[in-house]
């Protein structure tokens, strides 16, 4: 892909790769590195998109790589993975840091559900998981969260 | 507060988008772009490793001189190929091409020799190129002579995408890019090579052109992104090397000319002296040196032309901008777009504004701990920004509106305290702002040296100069 088209495609979504970005990290500042970093990424990597026509949803992977490895910077002293914990251990946390929290898994579709902005189909196509499975790591993830919202599609 | 409201005002400040995101991306993609024209500058400086192979000549070994490219249709292509180069673009547009044809094949990949574009100092060779297995490739050239002796030339890439028709491409197709591949005739790729001095480009000549696969080595950058710890990438698999004979007609290397000056003049209380002003088809180069009796270092020389007509030549944007500096070498080359399709009488080199570094000031220290000694004060030590897990030392750079300089290193090497020197190179990183006229540098610290480092201060803020520079030709 050549440079002016890469420009043009992530200026077209920059706003959607800052909300994914958003979800992740909860600040505007690490948002803001974690776009840069995944553009800057994302450019040296151009030549290897195959599949052009899956612009937003490969840029999308590389910011998500980007921000787990933030994440797990930012965890790395925690002793206790949350993945074992119930939801009773995310109530006393404040939102943000409970999907900070989140495993891995549900955290992916939770932010690219609600922050990007993709429905299940493309959650599904996006993380090459059945869209069974996304809908049933959405419900666990609200549960988790205790946050309660009608069921869509 | 209710976790649904928690919620609802966690989506509302994600929709807050900062306004400095769309001016960030766009420099990220300057950065980005840099380091990559950075290590594709570094490749000719590989030797060639790969075996010189037998190639196989099908078509049109015979150098066909075009008279006018508009009458002949296949350029088309060449005029796309050059739409964002100047120079060339004149060239073109007066015909001075020269069309070859020539293919050669070996392991199913095919590369068609189209035109030349030559002058005493710079050859653009623009091919074509295809592989029966789809591979990505990458084709690195090296220049011989007759005699199978290498001839001293610097490199720069490009490539082009030429669409079947023009009319049908637009602003969609740009932004959309691959949906219009159906569109795509074929890729012309480039390589400008560039002598430093007349006499290196010959009638005769040999290019031996690696042929590498970049798939593999592509993949192993890919891999990095899931394991960040492992080694990022390794050099790009060489296939085989093909011999290309270089044939150029002998009036495209009697096209140049010097202008001798020999004129001294005074920057910010420094002695520059212009030697001459070299114009070729493909690029102006401005010669000068400095005295060294000098206190300062001159960094910075945006050199520009004018006629009687008021056209204006200013510095080459894309690719090389100049050779040589004061520091090290004394003097050096500026080059500007080419003003050899200028037909005016009459042309005059300006200098509005330039830069100094006293030769007093020109070393900072650098401690182990990261902490920089002796910084001029335009420069302010910042907490560093490590790039990926590299301990690093970042630094903002105050400069000065209107003469803003960049692709610039703020340090361009260094010397250890056991006397070893080395340069930062690829591994730094750049955001300018344009709003508080500054740049920020992050460099990695480097390992393997015994500190403190000894850093040479490259860069200086530009001054408007009190009585702006004009020689006439």
């Amino acid at each position: 892909m050549e440079r002016e088209e890469f420009a043009a495609r992530v200026q077209d979504i920059r706003e959607q790769l800052y909300r994914t970005a958003y979800g992740y990290l909860g600040n505007a500042h690490d948002s803001l590195e974690a776009v840069d970093e995944a553009v800057y990424q994302g450019f040296r990597a151009r030549k290897k998109i195959r599949q052009p026509e899956f612009f937003t949803t490969w840029m999308t992977r590389i910011l998500i790589h980007v921000c787990y490895r933030e994440l797990k910077r930012r965890t790395r002293q925690q002793e206790v993975p949350m993945e074992e914990q119930g939801a009773e251990d995310y109530d006393g946390l404040p939102l943000r840091e409970a999907i900070e929290r989140l495993p891995e898994e549900l955290r992916q579709v939770i932010v690219l559900r609600y922050f990007t902005g993709l429905t299940q189909t493309e959650t599904a196509q996006a993380l090459e998981i059945p869209q069974g499975t996304v809908v049933t790591r959405q419900r666990r993830a609200l549960a988790l969260l205790r946050v309660e919202l009608e069921e869509d599609v | 507060m209710k976790r649904n409201e928690a919620w609802e005002d966690l989506l509302t400040q994600a929709e807050q988008i900062p306004e400095e995101l769309e001016t960030r991306l766009n420099q990220t993609i300057a950065r980005a772009e840099r380091r990559e024209k950075r290590r594709r500058w570094l490749k000719p400086l590989i030797g060639v490793t790969g075996t010189a192979a037998a190639f196989v000549l099908l078509v049109n070994s015979s150098v066909t001189f075009a008279l006018a490219a508009s009458r002949v249709p296949i350029v088309r292509e060449l005029v796309e190929a050059v739409a964002f180069d100047p120079s060339l673009k004149a060239a073109v547009a007066h015909d001075y091409v020269q069309l070859v044809g020539d293919t050669y094949t070996q392991d199913g990949v095919t590369v068609t020799i189209e035109y030349l574009i030559a002058d005493p100092m710079n050859v653009s060779v623009f091919y074509s190129l295809s592989d029966e297995q789809g591979r990505e490739l990458e084709l690195v050239p090296d220049l011989f002579d007759a005699d199978g002796n290498s001839l001293p030339v610097s490199v720069s890439f490009g490539e082009e995408r030429i669409e079947r028709n023009e009319s049908e491409k637009g602003l969609f197709d740009t932004i959309r890019g691959y949906l219009g591949l159906d569109k795509v005739q074929k890729t012309l790729y480039t390589w400008r090579l560039h002598a430093s001095k007349e006499g290196v480009i010959q009638t005769q000549m040999q290019l031996k052109v690696e042929v590498r696969n970049l798939e593999h080595w592509k993949d192993a950058e890919w891999n990095a992104f899931d394991e960040p710890d492992a080694q990022e990438s390794r050099a790009p698999e060489a296939m085989f090397t093909l011999d290309i004979p270089l044939t150029i007609e002998p009036q495209f290397l009697k096209s140049g000319r010097v202008f001798p000056v020999n004129q001294t003049v005074d920057v910010l209380g420094q002695k520059l002296t212009i030697d001459e002003i070299a114009i070729y088809p493909s690029n102006t180069r401005i010669i000068w040196h400095t005295d060294p009796e000098n206190d300062a270092w001159l960094t910075y020389l945006p050199f520009y032309l004018t006629d009687e007509h008021g056209n204006r030549v200013d510095g080459i944007q894309n690719g090389i901008s100049g050779t040589g500096k004061d520091r090290g070498y004394g003097g050096g080359t500026v080059w500007l777009d080419s003003a050899w399709y200028d037909t005016a009488e009459h042309l005059t080199l300006h200098l509005d504004d330039a830069a100094i570094v006293p030769k007093d000031q020109d070393t900072v220290l650098l401690q182990a701990d990261g902490q920089l000694v002796g910084l001029p004060d335009y420069i302010e030590q910042l907490e560093p920004d490590p790039y990926g897990d590299e301990a690093a030392f970042t630094f903002r750079i105050r400069t000065q509106k209107g003469t803003y300089h960049t692709n610039t290193s703020s340090f361009n090497g260094y010397v250890d305290a056991d006397g070893q020197t080395d340069s930062f190179d690829s591994i730094s990183t750049y955001v300018m702002s344009e709003a508080e006229n500054t740049f920020t540098n992050s460099y990695p610290m480097p390992q393997g040296v015994r500190y403190p480092l000894t850093l040479f201060v490259d860069f200086a803020p530009g001054q408007k100069l009190e009585h702006p520079i004009e020689v006439h030709t």
